[in-house]
């Protein structure tokens, strides 16, 4: 009871607190706890400039409208607009192409490449340091590398698959090719830190699991099923939540690979909402997109909390 | 409740922290307005010149950067020749990159009005500069006596510098599109390199017959993404005497037959006879290492691309023709213009006002002195840094005035490109037409169309334009 805060007795029998000595228990837990306190100051600070403070001002945005320097209120205005653009429809339908063909691979292709390197008993600091590369390399200069293979006329892919007698492809010069050339990118660019973190958490697994799976017959494929997998869900369940943050997110390899097309075939809900704010110059309905994108995957992270607490559960 | 008090505590900290950023955002607010008080030591709007000997400090940005070591020498010269007209003025030059070359940044300083207080822009950002609220109306600073030519300079430049009645600009750049062709690859596919073609069959014929070179070798390029596809699709709709938007501006004009010949002509280019290589060009700067490296036998842009593949792409000057933009049968009808100036943020004194002026007039206006100074930029240039002088620009007076006599008989002695290989663009002058409201994003509408034309063997052009025409109705009737 050190931090009682001194109360006073009303006339109609109630209590309400003095304020003096309350204050006298904040300084004394401010005093004991000085160090941390500052601490947290520091980034409390930094979080309501950078964080918090964007965040609320760019919702109050999505509700206004700006013409020759005056701001007025138009109420749901800006939503109304940007719902009414064809090109927002396109780009959830790109975006959400895009989540799903990167889960499937993108998802999919690290884990297995984890898998293989762990199984690897020589070599294995190596193959690490192999698929980590990619993202050493700057991003905006490892994404153009594929502009050159994927060149529709001279690229390498296009010479590989000449040579193995194979047909051409458009790659990113196609609408119906384009996305999946998207993920192949972002795929490779992404892959090594992904790989690392399912590699981490494959070296977790008890030895003797896989020892008693062998002992009772299994395969290496009922292994994957019966071992592997339970004793990464986790892990699992967390990374496909991130895959599925970052990838409604992309940006950076349409913006430097397509510019949104061909076609409008590969603009994104966040390469939309950038064209809005830096090409139209229509900050506040960018805003509103904003408020959109932040509401949905809101919803995303609810469901896998409420996915990961029933599991718990279970 | 011990846990209690560190609760109210992070609390506590929490709303402080949040009321930090709030006074930190008021405070900017108060200090940009105490700027704007004035005393009779800052001079009064009364369209005459800065007295000579008023003192004054003004920022400016534009200034040449770190790499551009024969401009920064010449700048720096400039800055010293300014010093002895008005010795009481001191000029802080930021430098150029960043500001002026970078669109997000140029909007974040916007939004932040953390702009210099002359600050250079596009003539296409006329509704964001004066949407942010933070310019000056110089109407009553601007005239023949502060800047000499002012009433020459032509008027599809003063009306980029204007709104509603009101100046708020002063121009350094003004162009118009053409089309510029390399010399080289016209002679190998046996074309005349003195006789560009001047109508669309022509250039649909030629670049055939250059793509047919092989080697990678395109005969033509278009824009088709990143807002430069519409773009594109607004100059070639121009030359055919469409136009993208009616005339006051509410509705879109491009669904027509012009529009659709465009669009027919880029998909047959590319699917018919390969006159367009199967790369697409979706940004920018994508068009031009092809064109330095002739790879691209023409291609529709202003004068300043030929500076651009000279002076950063290192390209040998003597490969480049340019020629008027086509037309239909004939001349084309229309060629698209834009352009650079300067906008003056508010708050300023008027003798900050009349500096600024000053400066700009002496730096960018005046024939034979700043960026006019081509004898000396000549003289700066080395075989390692090459400078590009004499594209043929158009410049921003009218072609009779004195100005542009002397600045074309200054060309003649200093230029060191060969501008007599632009003669059929300087000599056949197209009407210039200006960017339609809300311009990029209508480019970004027309993108789609133009990707479409040269992407997809199946594509319809009457649909395509369909399309747009309902997306770009709906544009400006938000606007």
């Amino acid at each position: 009871m050190a931090y009682a805060l001194a109360t006073e007795r009303l006339h109609d029998g109630t209590e309400r607190s003095t304020g003096r000595s309350s204050w006298k228990a904040l300084r004394r837990a401010a005093g004991r706890n000085l160090r941390a306190h500052a601490f947290l100051f520091g980034a409390l600070v930094c979080f309501a400039l950078f964080t918090w403070y964007p965040m609320v001002r760019e919702i109050i945005m999505s509700f206004q409208r700006v013409h020759r320097g005056q701001t007025t209120w138009v109420g749901l205005g800006n939503y109304r607009q940007i719902t009414a653009d064809p090109e927002f429809w396109q780009a959830w339908r790109n975006t959400a192409e895009f989540t799903a063909l990167a889960l499937v691979f993108g998802f999919a292709a690290p884990f297995c490449v984890a898998i293989v390197v762990n199984e690897f008993r020589h070599a294995q600091g190596y193959l690490r340091i192999l698929v980590y590369l990619p993202v050493m390399l700057p991003p905006v200069a490892g994404i153009l590398l594929f502009k050159y293979f994927m060149d529709p006329g001279f690229g390498l892919f296009n010479q590989a698959l000449h040579f193995l007698h194979l047909p051409r492809s458009q790659w990113l010069a196609s609408k119906s090719s384009s996305m999946p050339s998207l993920v192949v990118v972002s795929t490779w660019s992404n892959m090594g830190t992904a790989t690392l973190v399912y590699l981490a958490a494959l070296q977790g697994i008890p030895g003797d699991l896989y020892e008693a799976a062998e002992l009772d017959g299994c395969n290496v494929l009922q292994r994957i099923r019966h071992v592997t997998i339970p004793q990464t869900r986790l892990i699992l369940s967390l990374m496909a939540m991130l895959q599925i943050v970052a990838t409604m997110q992309m940006f950076t390899e349409a913006f430097v690979l397509t510019g949104g097309g061909p076609e409008g075939s590969t603009t994104t809900v966040v390469y939309l909402l950038y064209n809005y704010a830096f090409s139209y110059n229509k900050f506040n309905t960018a805003a509103a997109l904003g408020v959109i994108m932040l509401l949905v995957l809101a919803c995303f992270s609810a469901i896998y909390i409420v996915l990961e607490r029933r599991g718990s559960e279970d | 409740m011990k846990h209690n008090a560190s609760r109210m505590m992070v609390a506590l900290v929490t709303a402080a922290g949040i009321a930090m950023a709030g006074a930190a955002c008021s405070s900017s607010h108060s200090s940009s307005k105490s700027s704007t008080g004035t005393n009779s030591a800052d001079g009064v709007a009364d369209g005459k010149p800065l007295d000579p000997n008023a003192t004054v400090t003004i920022t400016i940005d534009g200034a040449p950067g770190a790499d551009q070591a024969a401009n920064k020498a010449s700048y720096a010269d400039d800055l010293q020749a300014f010093k002895i007209l008005y010795p009481n003025v001191t000029v802080n030059a930021k430098p150029y990159v960043g500001q002026v070359e970078d669109p997000p940044q140029f909007t974040a300083s916007l939004k932040a009005k953390n702009e210099t207080e002359a600050f250079h822009a596009y003539f296409t950002d006329k509704n964001q500069v004066l949407d942010s609220g933070d310019v000056t109306d110089i109407s009553s600073y601007v005239n023949d006596q502060t800047v000499p030519g002012w009433s020459q300079l032509l008027p599809g430049v003063k009306q980029n510098l204007q709104d509603s009645g009101k100046t708020y600009s002063l121009p350094i750049n003004y162009y118009t599109e053409g089309l510029i062709y390399n010399r080289d690859l016209f002679t190998k596919a046996g074309l005349d390199p003195n006789k560009p073609p001047t109508t669309w069959d022509e250039v649909e014929a030629d670049a055939a017959k250059i793509s047919a070179l092989g080697g990678g070798v395109t005969g033509y390029e278009d824009y088709s993404g990143g807002n430069t596809g519409g773009w594109h699709f607004a100059g070639e709709l121009d030359s055919l005497g469409g136009q993208m938007v009616n005339s006051d501006g509410t509705k879109a004009a491009f669904n027509t037959d012009q529009g659709k010949q465009v669009l027919q002509r880029l998909h047959d280019m590319r699917f018919k006879d390969g006159g367009i290589g199967p790369t697409p060009v979706t940004q920018w700067a994508d068009a031009f290492p092809p064109l330095a490296t002739s790879k691209v036998g023409m291609f529709l842009g202003a004068p300043d691309v030929i500076q651009h593949l000279v002076e950063v792409l290192g390209a040998d000057p003597k490969l480049y023709g340019m020629g008027p933009i086509p037309g239909s049968t004939g001349p084309a009808t229309g060629t698209l213009a834009g352009g650079d100036l300067y906008y003056f943020k508010k708050g300023l004194t008027p003798n900050q006002i009349k500096a600024e002026i000053a400066w700009i007039d002496f730096e960018y206006l005046t024939p034979g002195k700043g960026q006019f100074d081509f004898a000396r930029s000549k003289a700066l240039a080395t075989s390692d840094k090459p400078v590009a002088i004499g594209i043929p620009q158009k410049f921003f007076w009218n072609p009779t005035s004195p100005q542009m006599t002397q600045v074309q008989s200054d060309l003649k002695t200093s230029a060191t490109l060969p501008i007599d290989q632009y003669a059929d663009f300087v000599n056949n002058p197209i009407a210039p037409v200006l960017e339609p409201p809300a311009a990029q994003q209508l480019y970004k509408v027309l993108d789609t169309a133009m990707s479409a034309a040269m992407t997809n063997a199946n594509a319809d052009p009457a649909k395509l334009l369909s399309t747009a025409e309902s997306q770009v109705n709906q544009i400006l009737a938000n606007q």
